[in-house]
């Protein structure tokens, strides 16, 4: 458990009063969905307040094939017969570390449903397979988070599983805010971070217009990245912004324009 | 990596203006255009072509036109700002593309930074006209310190430098351009060196945000040319730089003038009186039809407010389409076409659900063969080392509902006599025999619409439902009537998709023109509203795809069904060929 241990501070800079937010509902251990655009920080935003409260961090990406068993554990094969591995979340709720599902909603509602004891009054995690009843430890809170962005109607979650949850609104950090992440991330100057995130403001502007989304910040610190390594601002930003956010050449050129604006001579 | 964006230095171009009333054709143009304004000025902003005749242009045929800006009004009609562009439709691609471009760029200036609507009362044509040019530059300066990479788009089109004996009125104007924009460059006349001065001493006084310092030296520098008497056709004046706009965005003018002219050419949103109250279905029931009807209701979407309305089109699901089910198959045109093997291919695809055990590596481990592995070693025996599990290829249901458009315009003929609904019952019958050798779910599905109030929507084979003589008399008996409200029966064709079982579920709309209705005026409506009801549909997991058999359906057929979702036979005797390969395609999950 000690691997899970956030030795370093990560970096994060506070956009609002998400930080004290988070302190009291994890003060109730209450379960936590944190909601936003992809690459707006949220992970960071858990490794930073797990650091803070000097809890263990497991992250698990969901995906439609994930089952349950995934989740909890299964048996394994070991020297001398099979043997029973506690899953990602078990762990989590028997040693009290905060327990991060990231993209919980690709997950299959069957397997999501596991976490309905955990995430009541009971904070109980049955484990069928192995004939045990795992209570949670007290330190133990499940934070999940959700891109409510380009999910289909057919991939939410059950009003049964969503209400065992508060909430957190992510969105991309406050320009002045974001252009210190990226400066900071990608280690460039701050009047370049400035046009990626300028460039960024145009690109979010086209969501739903010819993108499913604009560019992250993820996304502009791996162009500062290149820009830091010395590839043009052109280059850098057609690499890992234009092409990388569309397939349309119509899109695509619209926002090689956009670049152009900003980076052209 | 784009060739044409080769701008930067300051050369004018002289496109051929060719003055058109046909809307322009080529969404996809206009489209990408919007998506570049929209990205400046970072708010939604339309994009459109200007349509100017000849004889409603106060400038005659021959004169340049320059774009128009109109703001957003409050009122929901045109709830964001528009931006019309002269057309430059006999230009080629490339000083098109690069004369626009520059034209959004010094609009979205205006929109980001110009006081909409100024009263224009108190000044004269020539002191107005001066007022615009300063804050054109004015404008623009902002826009290049927020987007240095503008100045090249508006460099490449600046006004040219007049001949130094010219001294009308035009020519200090686009010497006035010059010197503003070429901060660098200085005149030998008095009056464009006054002018510099003046205006960079502004800039370093009281900021390019200070409006009314600016229109304080446009006063002065307007009294002068007027001293020095140059005189103005207000009639017959036009901009210089030729990416400027006409200003009329800055004024508000007592009279009407040519803006608002070329916005009486638009054509106006469709804004058909709101059904009853509260939008109920049932009462809407016209005396001719059938009784047998089902009734939906679905949304519609309107792109110049860009929201749905509720509950604004009712779907009838019924045996409209069909003249009454007893006509025989010979009055079919048999087809000449011979079909080889339509029969559907299954999809291939990773399909996690489906496993293959005893695999040599995988994922996950294979429970049965590890135990067997322990066996084998208790005995003393050469365990059998393939003890994982993988993900396997496996056919994944496919479920296909090929919706064909029903409209009046089918029945037209063709050269060789035949007429598209004729080939379209050909393909679907072609279609619907393959069904019953194939083991896909196949639907075949036909839509026409009257008003929003009356899509009809007929379910001609069902899925899972065995292609007997029965259908094949629905087929035969398919008629074409009415218009192409593709929006709403694309929502009802998605939900009847959404309830078959999981799986590829996957749409092939076929289509003979685009969308239109008779209670809808404006051509962009209807495409965009389709285009909304693919993007839903593709959210939901469903494939979504057109074949056309409009040879000028390019534009707006990708624009609806999006990049390399379409494929147009440009002659409809293709259909059936094509049909087969498509939805061989789509059912192979490719
Ligand atoms: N507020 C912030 N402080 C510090 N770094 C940030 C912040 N926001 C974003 N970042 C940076 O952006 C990157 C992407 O953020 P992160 O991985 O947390 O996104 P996410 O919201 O979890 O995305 P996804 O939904 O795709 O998982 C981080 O690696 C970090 O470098
Ligand atoms: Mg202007």
């Amino acid at each position: 458990m000690a691997d899970y241990r956030i030795r370093e501070e990560p970096y994060y800079r506070s956009t609002g009063n998400e930080k004290a937010l988070y302190e009291q509902a994890y003060r109730h251990r209450m379960p936590l969905i944190l909601k936003g655009p992809t690459g707006c920080g949220k992970t960071r935003f858990v490794e930073h307040m797990a650091w803070s409260l000097n809890r263990p961090l497991i992250t698990l990406a969901c995906n439609e094939d994930m089952t349950a068993s995934d989740l909890i554990g299964r048996y394994l094969l070991d020297s001398d017969g099979t043997a029973w591995h506690d899953g990602p979340l078990t762990m989590a709720v028997r040693y009290g570390g905060i327990c991060y599902l990231d993209e919980v909603v690709e997950a299959r509602q069957d397997t999501t449903v596991v976490i309905h004891p955990l995430t009541d009054a009971r904070r109980t995690l049955p484990l069928d397979k192995k004939g045990e009843v795992v209570h949670a430890h007290p330190d133990f809170q499940l934070v999940v988070s959700y891109n409510p962005g380009y999910q289909s109607s057919a991939k939410d979650m059950k009003p049964s599983t969503r209400q065992r949850f508060a909430a957190l609104e992510f969105d991309y950090p406050h320009p002045d805010c974001e252009t210190d992440i990226v400066a900071h991330e990608a280690g460039i100057a701050p009047e370049f971070a400035r046009k990626l995130v300028s460039l960024a403001r145009s690109t979010r502007e086209l969501k739903n217009r010819g993108l499913d989304e604009g560019a992250s910040t993820r996304m502009l610190i791996y162009a500062g990245l290149l820009l830091r390594d010395g590839v043009s601002p052109m280059d850098s930003c057609e690499m890992t912004i234009v092409r990388a956010l569309t397939d349309d050449p119509d899109a695509a050129l619209a926002l090689h324009r956009l670049v152009h604006a900003q980076f052209g001579a | 990596m784009f060739p044409d964006l080769a701008l930067g230095k300051p050369e004018v171009r002289q496109i051929p203006l060719h003055l058109d009333n046909r809307a322009d054709g080529d969404e996809r143009y206009w489209h990408g255009l919007g998506l570049l304004a929209c990205g400046l000025a970072l708010e939604p902003i339309q994009v459109q072509p200007l349509l100017v005749t000849a004889s409603a242009s106060p400038l005659g045929g021959a004169a340049p036109i320059r774009a128009v800006l109109v703001a957003a009004q409050e009122n929901l009609s045109a709830a964001t700002p528009r931006l019309l562009l002269p057309s430059l439709e006999g230009a080629a691609l490339q000083p098109r593309m690069s004369l626009h471009v520059a034209m959004i760029a010094h609009a979205v200036a205006h929109l980001r930074y110009s006081p909409v609507g100024q009263p224009s009362s108190a000044l004269k044509p020539m002191g107005m006209t001066v007022v615009s040019a300063i804050e054109d530059a004015r404008v623009e300066r902002l826009l290049m310190r927020a987007y240095p990479g503008v100045r090249g788009w508006f460099g490449a089109h600046l006004a040219a430098e007049p001949d130094p004996s010219d001294l009308t009125f035009r020519a200090f104007m686009a010497r006035l351009d010059r010197i503003l924009f070429c901060t660098a460059s200085s005149s030998s006349n008095h009056w464009v060196s006054k002018a510099q001065e003046l205006f960079e001493r502004t800039v370093g006084e009281h900021g390019l945000e200070d409006y009314t310092a600016f229109r304080a030296i446009a006063s002065i520098l307007a009294n002068d040319l007027g001293q020095m008497r140059v005189r103005m056709d207000p009639q017959h004046y036009v901009v210089p730089s030729p990416f400027r706009d006409d200003n009329s965005y800055l004024w508000q003018h007592p009279e009407s003038e040519l803006g608002d002219e070329a916005l009486a050419l638009q054509q106006t949103g469709a804004r058909p009186p709101p059904a009853g109250a509260g939008s109920s279905t049932s009462e809407e029931v016209s005396p001719s039809q059938p009784l047998d009807l089902v009734r939906y209701t679905y949304p519609e979407w309107d792109h110049k407010i860009e929201r749905m309305k509720a509950d604004w089109c009712t779907v009838i699901e019924g045996h409209f389409t069909r003249q009454g089910s007893s006509q025989s198959q010979d009055n079919m045109p048999q087809a000449a076409l011979r079909m080889a093997n339509l029969r559907l291919r299954h999809a291939r695809q990773l399909d996690r659900r489906h496993s293959l055990r005893r695999q040599w590596e995988g994922d996950e481990l294979d429970l049965n063969a590890a135990i067997e592995v322990q066996v084998s070693r208790r005995m003393d025996l050469q365990p059998d080392p393939r003890l994982f599990l993988r993900a396997g290829c496996g056919p994944r249901p496919t479920s296909l509902l090929v919706l064909m458009d029903l409209s009046e315009s089918v029945n037209r003929q063709a050269a060789n006599g035949l007429a598209l609904l004729d080939v379209e019952k050909q393909a679907a019958m072609l279609l619907a025999q393959s069904a019953t050798q194939g083991l896909d779910r196949l639907a075949i599905h036909a839509f026409s619409s009257n008003t929003r109030a009356q899509v009809n929507y007929d379910r001609v084979l069902d899925f899972g439902e065995p292609c007997t003589t029965v259908v094949a008399d629905f087929i035969n008996a398919l008629q074409g009537r009415y218009s192409t409200r593709l929006g709403a029966a694309l929502r009802h064709a998605s939900e009847l998709l959404l309830s078959e079982p999981e799986g590829q579920r996957t749409m092939l709309v076929i289509t003979d023109g685009e969308p239109s209705d008779i209670d809808v005026h404006d051509r962009r409506y209807l495409i965009e509203d389709a285009r909304q009801a693919v993007l839903v549909a593709r959210q939901a997991g469903i494939r979504i795809c057109c074949l056309s058999v409009d040879e000028q359906a390019d534009d707006y057929v990708r624009h609806i069904f999006g990049w390399r979702n379409f494929s147009i036979a440009a002659d409809p005797q293709h259909l059936p060929q094509r049909l087969a390969h498509m939805s061989a395609r789509l059912a192979a999950g490719r």
